[in-house]
């Protein structure tokens, strides 16, 4: 592996508990009530879901389509 | 009115004070009056970086407690007229002064300076509270390691929840030989990651550290680094300067054909 691929990786999880001050534990479990909560009401692909956060804003991807 | 710019990083060593110097320097080359200074209260060094250590009298701490005029401790640089530094004081420290005065102060330099650039110290405490205090805009200085983007982002937070709209990145030290290699995070990574506007990005470059030795700055000197730092210094007067090929002159060989 490369050694870029490394340090990416671990800085996406030092940033994720960073900005919300939660372990990467607790984002996982987040991530997860998210996708249950969200596939109550509307229609989610579980292969593409996915949530990032930011400062400002949290993003969540439902099927992978662009619009 | 002039414009209230802070450069800072959170962590320490990754070029925010060669970053400030040289900013300064390219401003005033373009024409604009500018003023730079050194909120490292107690680690005196924008003077030593700028070639002035031995011209200082007065500092900022004395013009905030007003033991002198803001005139007598504003030194004019060697080479450009429309250029001066406030220097830091060396024998204070971060207490003794508070943001409130430094915003007073940046508000009476902006009456007469086009750009007033802050060079903030390393670190998230009062030091850094002071530095920001008066800045309309920021930015942000990384370098593409993990510690360092690390810090940045949450930098880039701290200015985000202190009402700082206008945030920017320099990434600082890129060795395009090991992005190749992907043996470092290139541009793209450290942008996509940090999401926020990028204004520049400055090659390692020995000239850099050839230049410092002398207390002067590279920007004037024949270097990839900097015709970086005066690119930088058009986008912050809002020109669009398209981003330089940092591969194109690698060596001697590199220099004599330019690749385009």
């Amino acid at each position: 592996m490369k050694s870029v691929s490394i340090a990416k990786n671990r800085l996406k999880t030092l940033l994720v508990s960073d900005r919300v001050n939660c372990t990467p534990d607790t984002f996982e479990k987040i991530k997860t009530e998210l996708f249950k909560t969200i596939s109550k009401y509307v229609e989610v692909i579980p292969e593409e879901f996915d949530v990032k956060m930011t400062h400002s804003y949290i993003y969540i991807k439902l099927t992978g389509e662009d619009s | 009115m002039g414009e209230v710019i802070v450069i800072t990083s959170g962590k320490g060593g990754v070029g925010k004070t060669t970053t400030t110097a040289n900013i300064g320097v390219g401003l005033a080359r373009l024409s604009k009056k500018v003023v730079v200074i050194d909120t490292d209260l107690g680690l005196r060094n924008l003077d030593v970086v700028m070639g002035l250590e031995n011209r200082i009298v007065y500092n900022l701490v004395d013009v905030i407690e007003g033991n002198c005029r803001m005139k007598q401790a504003l030194i004019k640089d060697k080479r450009y007229e429309n250029l001066y530094l406030l220097p830091s004081a060396q024998t204070k420290d971060k207490t003794a002064v508070s943001p409130g005065q430094v915003r007073k102060l940046t508000d009476e330099l902006a009456e007469e300076f086009d750009y007033i650039l802050l060079d903030c110290p390393a670190g998230i405490e009062q030091g850094f509270q002071n530095a920001i205090a008066g800045a309309q805009r920021a930015i942000v200085v990384t370098t593409p390691e993990v510690s360092a983007i690390r810090d940045a982002d949450r930098i880039i937070g701290l200015l985000e929840k202190n009402n700082i709209k206008k945030v920017e990145l320099v990434i600082n030290r890129i060795r395009m030989a090991m992005v190749k290699r992907g043996d470092m995070m290139s541009v793209e990574d450290v942008a996509e990651i940090l999401a926020v506007p990028l204004l520049g990005v400055v090659p390692d470059d020995e000239q850099i550290v050839v230049a410092t030795n002398q207390g002067e700055p590279v920007i004037g000197t024949d270097s990839l680094s900097g015709e970086a730092f005066l690119n930088i210094c058009k986008r912050i007067m809002g020109e669009e300067v398209p981003f330089l090929n940092l591969d194109t002159r690698t060596g001697f060989f590199g220099k004599l054909f330019k690749r385009r």
